[in-house]
């Protein structure tokens, strides 16, 4: 059977050549570090930002084809409902759009209510909803319209553990319904327990590595996704006294324990100073992010092509935004991922 | 105080108040609405489209800085002392400040609503009428809300200076005459429309608002 979604050496400003297929009518979730471009690759596929290369549904190109007339199902992480319509007019917008009988219009939409439980909830306003209602009114809006394909941005965050659960047997059970080929996003590989199909890694805009869900997940990998300063290692020389030095997209990273895929830094471990640092793996960066955690820091640096994360402890010392810093890589908090 | 209330009751019973009153509000009305509509109008095409933006900006920005009143010289020799002069006072001092107003709002607008709107079939115009202006409304109408008073106060000093009717017209007439009782009657008036129209806007905001959601 043709991959029902294909992406062909996708390349702009987020992606950097990236190939995937989505199998026809199953689940395919795109993991990644924040920053990776699975979100882009969801834009994409919709449509919705510019790119190089091609997208394929059905093995069709749908490159020239506009977003309003591709037919796909978009759940941003954000939900972005009609915050100016009820539940009701929400999920019949699409189906409206299409100039549908009302009939038609209203029996597809009790239809998608009766199938997500949202009947009772129809002539609320988003505001006045639950998280776990929004999200499900959030899916059968994008449902109404019977997409080619359904992509989910997030879809569990800002649910907490009960209503994530709720969302999976909803996911589950309307995968087996209605055959759907889904492609959901999420940096949080744990959310994804319970369920099954094609696991994709994206790391700075490519695709490092496919498989199984639960192959990936206990991967050394998968369970280093949450962090950001993951790398693939493209070329290796050896340095002798059991050291390596990896480059990996132009950054090149002095590390032990022999040759690796993946080059895996704590966010803890990477040092951030305005003055420079001595010795190996030192680099010039422009700080791109801040971000509070209380007590601590998050910074996000630019290497090169490189986003750094690099949480520190003493917030009032911090650099700001757009300043240019110094970042090292201790040698010995470099883990080697095979 | 007794003079005040004596003068506005005189003048009620007589029908005076009323026909001058109506005059300005056709006036402030007229003007209103079709510099409101206008200014939505470029406000929304401004915020979609890069090219409209850059050809109307520095334009709108110049016009943005003249008092509307200030028109009223220029408007004299074009217009004439006709019923379109307060009209056109009104327009423009609605037009500018809302265009800004609306830009400022569809700007505002969630970018993923947009792209989610688009990826559900909505055309260039499906998403200006059904999810750009609607989202965006509650920044208009705080707009009209501030607006509307400066449309009243800018007819009235047309009507002063240029008109035989309307509020601003009875009280300069009855400075001519020293009539401050009168004054204080129509500047009362002007007062109270003022309120009554800022009270109506103020509703319709916490309206749409309280039924989004938006608000507790």
């Amino acid at each position: 059977m043709l991959p029902n979604v294909e992406l062909v050496e996708v390349w702009n400003y987020a992606l950097k050549g990236l190939n995937f297929k989505a199998e026809h009518g199953c689940f395919t979730f795109l993991l990644g570090p924040s920053g990776a471009g699975k979100t882009t690759a969801l834009n994409v596929m919709a449509g919705l930002v510019d790119y190089e290369g091609s997208v394929l549904f059905d093995g069709s190109p749908v490159d020239k084809i506009p977003p309003d007339k591709r037919c796909v199902g978009l759940v941003p992480q954000n939900l972005a409902l009609f915050s100016h319509m009820t539940v009701e007019d929400n999920i019949a917008y699409g189906l409206k759009l299409r100039k549908l009988p009302k009939s038609v219009v209203k029996e597809k939409v009790l239809e998608l209510a009766k199938l997500l439980d949202l009947k009772h909830l129809l002539h609320r306003y988003p505001g006045a909803l639950s998280g776990g209602e929004r999200q499900r009114v959030a899916i059968a809006r994008a449902l109404a319209i019977n997409p080619r394909v359904l992509l989910l941005d997030e879809p569990f965050n800002n649910l907490d553990a009960a209503s994530r659960e709720v969302l999976k047997l909803w996911l589950v059970s309307l995968q087996k319904a209605l055959k759907l080929t889904t492609i959901l996003v999420t940096h949080e590989v744990s959310e994804l327990k319970g369920l099954k199909g094609k696991a994709v890694v994206l790391v700075n805009g490519k695709a490092v590595e496919e498989g199984p869900l639960e192959n990936i997940a206990s991967s050394s990998l998968g369970q280093n996704l949450i962090g950001l300063n993951l790398f693939k290692c493209e070329v290796y020389e050896a340095l002798g006294n059991g050291l390596m030095k990896a480059s990996c997209g132009g950054l090149n990273v002095v590390h032990e324990g022999g040759q690796a895929n993946f080059l895996y830094i704590p966010p803890t471990e990477v040092k951030v100073s305005k003055d420079p640092f001595k010795g190996l793996n030192a680099y010039r960066g422009v700080i791109v992010g801040v971000e509070s955690l209380g007590s601590a820091i998050k910074l996000k640096v630019a290497v090169g092509d490189h986003i750094l994360s690099s949480i520190q402890a003493n917030p009032s010392e911090a650099p700001s935004l757009g300043e240019e810093v110094y970042v090292r890589l201790p040698m010995k908090s470099v883990r080697a991922l095979r | 105080m007794v003079d005040v209330a004596y003068s506005l009751n005189k003048l009620i019973v007589s029908g005076i108040l009323v026909n001058h009153y109506l005059a300005s509000l056709i006036r402030v009305l007229v003007g209103f609405t079709l510099g409101s509509i206008a200014g939505v109008a470029v406000g929304v095409a401004m915020g979609y489209s890069r090219v409209v933006y850059d050809s109307t900006f520095l334009i709108l920005t110049l016009l943005y800085s003249i008092p509307a009143v200030a028109w009223i010289p220029l408007l004299i020799v074009w217009i004439g002392l006709r019923e379109l002069l307060p009209i056109a006072v009104v327009f423009l001092c609605s037009f500018v400040p809302l265009v800004f107003i609306t830009l400022t709002g569809v700007r505002g607008v969630d970018r993923n609503v947009i792209n989610v709107a688009k990826t559900l079939g909505a055309c260039r115009w499906k998403l200006v009428t059904s999810i750009i202006i609607p989202q965006a409304l509650p920044s208009i109408l705080s707009g009209l809300k501030v607006e509307i008073g400066m449309a009243w106060r800018s007819c009235f000093v047309a009507e002063m200076v240029a008109m035989s009717s309307g509020l601003g017209f009875l009280a300069m007439e009855a400075s001519s005459m020293l009539r401050v009782d009168v004054i204080i009657v129509t500047v009362t008036v002007l007062a109270a429309s003022n309120y009554l129209f800022q009270e109506l806007f103020e509703r319709l905001e916490l309206m749409i608002t309280k039924r989004r959601g938006d608000v507790a």
